[in-house]
């Protein structure tokens, strides 16, 4: 890391932290009874046309790896995860390739899995999405051989699990998870506003946010996906599925590119990084909603099915009193 | 009807065919819309797809097969059909092309004026018919409507003069 930069840490714990400069073993301490959740930031990780910074990318992501376990390397912090080498880890990540491109950036994808690869080999990572297709058009060479980090859809990933409707990836091959998601804002407007408002019993903005909760409707069986979007609390009880909730050691965003408002691009240069999806999430939704009121737009309230993932569902944690946002800004 | 007549007759249908443009298959339909056409230096990805609604599945699947959750909002704005064209260059550029038959002209202007569908910060741009240009680096996207159309044109900014050339031609490509 070159001298002249600078990291800084903080911790926001309910927001009576706020502020506090804190080194990162002391972090975990202070954060074990509540949800730790790693914001991490290098605005210079990625530039104004999409294209990330390799380098950049692979320090921010170790960075906020070690924040959030309090280990001192890449191997420690995934064993503190649980990881062990026989592991097969499945990563299911979005690729949004309609209109802005929000899909997963190699960079990122790369960072992660060659700091799994301390760990287990390579090809027991499975790098997936609902088809091979979503993969290559977000810029990824399927890879169905025994070399290297495999990458395919749930078209060839075999099958689904009658019982869980999850694509057998999740249900069968892999025996840990974890969720990759895009910092993707979907607020309501228009017409579609109006009728989730019917819909969801005047919540204001439906999913809101289609982040770590939204993520896993990839891993369903085809005709299941679009029954959602009449019942945003699916979200929730897909989360809530035994082989998602048992086998997921991390959520992960990908910031690097993000949207505030539905079809609105920001490059916020930031990853978000947890073990609790809800708190993830609700973290998820502090981060838009602080660049919402900066550019004068409503902040979106938080969603009705991310608080049943937590009340209903035993997700984790909604309320910011029981989450440690802790954030990390790297700047030269 | 003698041999000499026979034989007029004959070269007459030879010539007719010969002198008649030769049958272009056209390169994506939808109702009423027909691209004849790529442009230059593009070839299809793959075949073109048509998704439908989950009341009227198509040949590729439903709306939400293509866009997920995105799709609602054309369901709302009375989607009938979608043809979903994409087109490679050389380079590896990628040129997208959608079609949306919305049943009417009314459910057509109103999409384009729905921001869940055309973002807020649109441009209007000229391509003559009434459309809205995103310029969000990299990304240059364009809407259009005519008739019962929605059309919807996305690629890098690099390949703006092509995007807007294509939005006319689609355009044109509507009776």
């Amino acid at each position: 890391m070159p001298r002249s930069r600078s990291t800084l840490l903080t911790v926001s714990l309910a927001a009576t932290l706020a502020g506090a400069l804190l080194l990162p073993a002391a972090l975990a301490t202070a954060a074990e009874s509540k949800s730790t959740v790693v914001v991490a930031r290098d605005p210079q990780s990625i530039d104004a046309r999409n294209r990330a910074d390799a380098a950049r990318v692979t320090r921010l992501f170790e960075r906020a790896l070690l924040a959030f376990t309090g280990k001192g390397s890449a191997p420690e912090a995934w064993r503190e995860l649980g990881l062990v080498p026989t592991d097969v880890v499945a990563i299911k990540v979005n690729c949004n390739d309609w209109t802005i491109r929000l899909s997963p950036h190699p960079e990122l994808v790369t960072a992660l899995t060659k700091s799994l690869a301390t760990v287990i080999p390579e090809n027991q990572i499975i790098v997936y999405e609902r088809r091979t297709s979503d993969l290559k058009n977000a810029g990824f060479t399927p890879n169905t051989s025994a070399v290297g980090v495999r990458f395919f859809g749930n078209d060839e990933g075999g099958g689904y699990d009658p019982e869980q409707r999850l694509t057998r990836i999740v249900t069968k091959t892999a025996t840990k998870i974890i969720n990759l998601a895009s910092l993707k804002t979907v607020d309501g407007s228009g017409v579609v506003a109006k009728l989730t408002n019917l819909v969801v019993g005047g919540s204001s903005d439906g999913f809101g946010m289609s982040c770590f909760l939204k993520n896993h409707v990839g891993s369903l069986v085809d005709e299941d996906m679009s029954k959602c979007h009449n019942d945003p609390d699916m979200l929730a009880e897909i989360a809530s599925r035994p082989a998602i909730r048992q086998k997921t050691m991390l959520v992960l965003a990908d910031g690097l590119r993000a949207t505030y408002q539905r079809g609105v691009p920001w490059y916020w240069g930031g990853i978000i990084l947890g073990k609790d999806p809800v708190a993830a999430e609700t973290v998820a939704f502090q981060v838009v909603n602080e660049k919402r009121v900066a550019e004068g737009v409503a902040p979106l309230a938080l969603p009705g099915h991310v608080r049943t993932a937590d009340a209903t569902y035993h997700l984790g944690n909604s309320s910011l009193e029981r989450i440690a946002r802790v954030d990390l800004t790297t700047s030269d | 009807m003698g041999l000499e007549s026979v034989g007029v007759v004959a070269w007459v249908v030879a010539a007719a065919a010969l002198s008649a443009p030769p049958a272009v298959k056209p390169v994506a339909t939808l109702d009423g819309f027909v691209l004849q056409t790529l442009p230059r230096g593009f070839a299809l990805e793959s075949e073109p797809e048509i998704y439908g609604t989950p009341e009227h599945k198509e040949k590729s699947g439903t709306v939400f097969d293509y866009i997920d959750g995105g799709g609602q909002v054309y369901i709302a704005h009375g989607l009938r059909k979608l043809l979903h064209v994409r087109m490679r260059d050389a380079e590896q550029r990628v040129l997208t092309l959608d079609v949306f038959d919305l049943a009417s002209p009314a459910n057509a202007a109103a999409a384009l004026a729905d921001e869940g569908i055309c973002a807020p910060g649109s441009k209007p741009v000229d391509v003559g018919v009434p459309a809205r240009v995103h310029h969000y680096p990299p990304e240059y996207l364009l809407y259009l409507v005519k008739g019962r159309f929605l059309v919807y044109l996305a690629a890098t900014d690099e390949l703006a003069d092509v995007v807007r050339a294509l939005a006319r031609q689609a355009a044109a490509a509507i009776p």
